[in-house]
């Protein structure tokens, strides 16, 4: 497919029918804020909930990853190719920022001791959502990611600095410490 | 992207899995946020390659005076400098020497023929 070239009148008139690929070229030639508001609109409710899985449910780092993320793939737009989708490259870009700032925050935990649970619910059962919250982060950004985001284990490898076996020996171990809280939830209802 | 793995979820598992996070969304002021980032970081707006920023004109135009004014100086001191070779040469002639020499060396009466030994000599 040819690039697609804009001139200033077609700028004027972008509007939200306008194509990923469209709106990508306005930005990188024109710097066009309202191209921008456009793809913001269309791509960042998903990759703040990309965000705010991984970074534990905080919404305020959940909007300041997405920030990140925004400032980041702007600058590089030349690296996205237009057949590739540009919301599953946006939140790869988010889900990069938000392992980031996890291991910032915190040890990175992946080795076979460490704790599944971050903190003791006070409750009998939870919910899935609150399960996977309550995972250490390192669990939980491997869940998150293989089974919400759709990586694979190669790519979740090399997004964490681990290999594909290590990610799936954590997947396998997030999947039951999930399943152990959601248990009792599971019983109640067969009662 | 998703690959098959051990230990899979149920289909009800399948379905709460991908609603988690799903109800949350960003606070409006985030886009605004974003932008002006985006802005400072001149990644947005004004200053774009379609449109010449004000600053760049005056720094256009400050370079063009600078450029004019050296050359003014260099040419003033060009002809200041062969004004005076011009006043020098003068005064060195004015008694006579090697530029009367030339010019008597010149004259007609001390030319060789144009055809010397059947040579032509041009001039140019």
């Amino acid at each position: 497919m040819p690039p697609v070239r804009l001139n200033v009148r077609m700028i004027d008139a972008i509007d939200a029918s306008a194509t990923d690929e469209t709106l990508v070229s306005a930005i990188r030639r024109h710097r066009s804020e309202a191209a921008f508001a456009l793809l913001y609109d269309r791509h960042t409710p998903r990759g703040f909930q990309t965000a705010w899985r991984i970074v534990g449910g905080n919404p305020h780092e959940a909007e300041d990853v997405v920030q990140e993320a925004w400032l980041r793939a702007v600058a590089s737009l030349d690296r996205w190719s237009g057949e590739s989708d540009f919301g599953a490259w946006f939140r790869g870009i988010a889900a990069h920022v938000a392992i980031d700032v996890v291991r910032r925050q915190v040890r990175f935990v992946l080795d076979a001791d460490a704790d599944l649970v971050c903190e003791e619910s006070p409750v009998e059962w939870m919910d899935m959502e609150a399960a996977i919250l309550s995972l250490a982060p390192g669990y939980r950004a491997v869940l998150v990611l293989h089974d919400i985001e759709g990586f694979t284990h190669e790519e979740i490898g090399a997004r964490l600095g681990i290999t594909p076996g290590t990610s799936k020996g954590q997947l396998f171990k997030a999947r039951r410490a999930v399943r152990a809280r959601l248990a009792p939830r599971m019983e109640r209802r067969l009662l | 992207m998703t690959e098959q793995s051990f230990d899979e979820w149920s289909s009800e598992e399948r379905e709460r899995l991908a609603e988690v996070g799903q109800h949350r969304s960003p606070r409006a002021e985030l886009r605004d946020r974003t932008t002006d980032a985006l802005r400072e970081r001149g990644l947005l707006g004004a200053g774009g390659s379609g449109r010449m920023p004000g600053r760049f004109f005056f720094a256009l135009a400050a370079a063009a005076v600078v450029v004019f004014t050296a050359g003014l100086l260099a040419g003033y001191g060009v002809g200041l400098r062969h004004q005076t070779e011009i006043r020098r040469d003068s005064v060195t002639t004015a008694g006579g020497g090697p530029a009367r020499e030339v010019a008597r060396l010149d004259s007609p009466a001390t030319q060789a023929p144009a055809s010397v030994g059947g040579r032509h000599v041009i001039w140019f």
